[in-house]
């Protein structure tokens, strides 16, 4: 007790929020079915583990399911996952979300993010994980940060296109 | 639980400033609370800490910057220690911990906040109502406009335990440990007891005294009443009457040999002494204000032992100054010519390429100190053409540029100014300092002394 007062968050119990978080993920399950899609127990902990490692790196703290169950909501109906790669792409999903989080400067809101995520996921990046993360997240980022539009794209088509060719060669 | 279980609860481990991380350790480590108590707290803070970053972000995002939320929860604690403490005894407190849940006690702690706010804001009033009549830009600039932004930030809700404001007039005695709504109710309270004790005083003998500091007393971060206290305990030592604060180069000498020799036990009771008769004399009744002063006196005799080990107690009790009797001069920085013909002696100097000619120009065009100033910033002259320009001054008008550009007092820093006017103060500075002393002496004295039209 004595040691852990140094840290200021004292108070935070990670195995709480833990078990907290996956029995939110693990709800979700109920909505996913119908799409085939389900999570064990053991994935939605790797899961939560997944995420305490992003929010952690990107210096952030989220209580309760958070935000991975909005996304598993959100992704579930898209018709580039399949149960074959459902866990992975929520892994990276979760990642970039966190990461993209910081980059806007917390100016976009969660469902703001997880709509463009989806909607450039379905759309413009077919299915591409590294798409959606190095190009359309980092233009809006970008944008965000400069006060423009999120989906403007203006000054980014030369990107766009070179981006293009490395994921040929990727 | 009985009184003796109680009683070993260390109240010296209670930190004023994270008082309920402390309770909650203290209580623990007495097995007041059990582990499952822990959890429960722990949880329940878990739970007060989401809801408020929920509220934080307005329900746009669940996830926050560490920082952020570090912030929030120890304004969170900050809140519920608050509510603790306003329990007389350890056990109620104990008490109230087990029974009632975090947000209840987070609720109850708000509640005690507003009331802090209330009870500091009426005592604003108050020391706005005592306060000094003095023109100390520190003292008015904290008082009036540093408390009252404080008021306009505060946000007890995620930012209760921020003090917001640097409060940079100090207060006498020391204020520790204390953040947030205490450290101000704390401030307010130690500046309105400082504040009845300088109403004993007219403002103009407050100001004399300050200005035997220093006559520009303004640029300088002290505590008024510390100054006015110790000399009147001064006065009273010497037998005088404190009102007046007339302490002379003559009664400090008196001190010292009365003083001097004697342990600081005796300079202790001496001093003591001293303020049972001060507090006669000012009919000082006010049991908070007598703690008050009480506390301050132990700092001002340990002052005096130091200053008499030092030999030097003309520091510590102050001889009042009067500026405004001293002997003025008035000197005319003169008419400035027609802009025209200034561009065109200006242009002259800049292609002249020997410093005689220079001079010679300088000599025969310029006909005003406001001119030869101009000059000096706009002609490009090196630091040896601007010696041979000073040597041709008058000591008047050496020391009326130094006025000009307080460099007798040397307290603007250079860096705000522009170049050009870096290069003559410099130079100027240097070249006063390589005068004979006698002649330097004259310069800084006038320089004190003068009245620039």
């Amino acid at each position: 007790m004595e040691g852990k007062s140094k840290n200021k968050l004292i108070f935070y119990n990670a195995s709480i929020i833990k078990q907290q978080a996956v029995n939110e993920i693990i709800k979700c399950n109920k909505i996913t079915k119908k799409f085939g899609l389900t999570l064990t127990n053991r994935q939605a902990a790797e899961l939560i583990e997944t995420r305490n490692y992003v929010l952690n790196a990107n210096g952030r703290i989220e209580f309760g399911g958070g935000v991975v169950d909005k996304i598993i909501k959100e992704f579930c109906d898209s018709p580039f996952i399949s149960m074959y790669n459902y866990t992975e792409v929520l892994h990276d999903l979760v990642e970039m979300f966190y990461e993209y989080k910081n980059e806007t400067l917390d100016l976009a809101s969660d469902e703001e993010l997880i709509k463009y995520m989806k909607k450039a996921f379905d759309g413009v990046c077919h299915g591409s994980i590294y798409l959606l993360s190095e190009r359309e997240l980092a233009k809006m980022a970008r944008n965000i940060r400069f006060g423009i539009h999120p989906d403007d794209s203006e000054d980014n088509d030369e990107v766009n296109e070179k981006m293009e060719d490395d994921f040929d060669e990727y | 639980m009985n009184i003796e279980s109680i009683s070993l609860i260390d109240q010296n481990k209670l930190k004023e400033d994270c008082y309920f991380e402390s309770f909650i350790e203290e209580a623990y480590r007495c097995n007041f609370l059990s582990v499952s108590d822990i959890e429960r707290i722990q949880f329940e803070c878990i739970e007060l800490l989401a809801h408020k970053v929920e509220r934080y972000n307005g329900g746009d995002s669940s996830s926050i910057r560490m920082e952020i939320a570090e912030n929030i929860m120890q304004s969170n604690l900050y809140t519920i220690g608050i509510y603790l403490k306003s329990f007389h005894k350890a056990e109620a407190a104990i008490e109230a911990l087990r029974e009632i849940s975090i947000n209840e006690l987070y609720f109850k702690g708000t509640v005690e906040i507003e009331k802090k706010i209330r009870d500091a804001k009426y005592l604003h009033r108050k020391v706005l109502e005592n306060k000094i009549n003095i023109g100390y830009y520190t003292y008015n600039a904290t008082i009036v406009d540093g408390i009252e932004g404080f008021f306009k930030l505060y946000n007890p809700e995620f930012d209760a335990c921020e003090n917001h404001i640097t409060a940079d007039y100090p207060t006498c005695n020391p204020i520790k440990n204390v953040v947030g709504i205490e450290f101000i109710q704390k401030y307010l309270e130690y500046i309105y007891f400082e504040n009845m004790f300088c109403q004993n005083y007219m403002p103009e003998e407050i100001h004399h005294l300050l200005c035997g500091i220093d006559e520009n007393y303004d640029y300088l971060i002290l505590n008024i009443y510390e100054q006015i206290f110790t000399s009147a305990i001064g006065c009273k030592l010497a037998g005088m009457e404190s009102r007046g604060l007339n302490l002379s180069d003559e009664t400090i000498k008196y001190l010292y040999g009365k003083l001097n020799n004697k342990s600081s036990e005796e300079i202790q009771s001496t001093v003591n002494r001293a303020y049972c008769e001060l507090k006669k004399e000012l009919l000082i009744n006010n049991d908070l204000q007598e703690l008050y002063l009480e506390e301050s006196l132990a700092r001002i005799s340990l002052n005096i032992c130091i200053a008499l080990n030092l030999k030097t107690l003309s520091k510590v009790f102050i001889v009042p100054d009067f500026p405004e009797r001293k002997p003025k001069f008035f000197f005319s920085y003169g008419e400035k010519m027609d802009n025209e013909q200034y561009r065109y002696i200006v242009e002259e100097l800049l292609q002249c390429r020997f410093l005689s000619d220079k001079l010679s120009i300088i000599e025969s065009k310029i006909k005003s100190l406001a001119d030869l100033e101009d000059i000096f910033f706009d002609a490009g002259f090196n630091p040896d053409e601007m010696d041979a320009i000073f040597k041709k001054l008058e000591i008047s008008e050496l020391a009326a540029l130094a006025k000009n550009h307080n460099l007798y007092k040397r307290m603007e820093a250079l860096d705000d100014l522009r170049e050009s006017e870096q290069n003559f103060q410099s130079s100027l500075f240097h070249y006063i300092e390589s005068l004979s002393e006698e002649e330097k002496g004259w310069i800084y004295t006038a320089a004190d002394n003068i009245v620039i039209d």
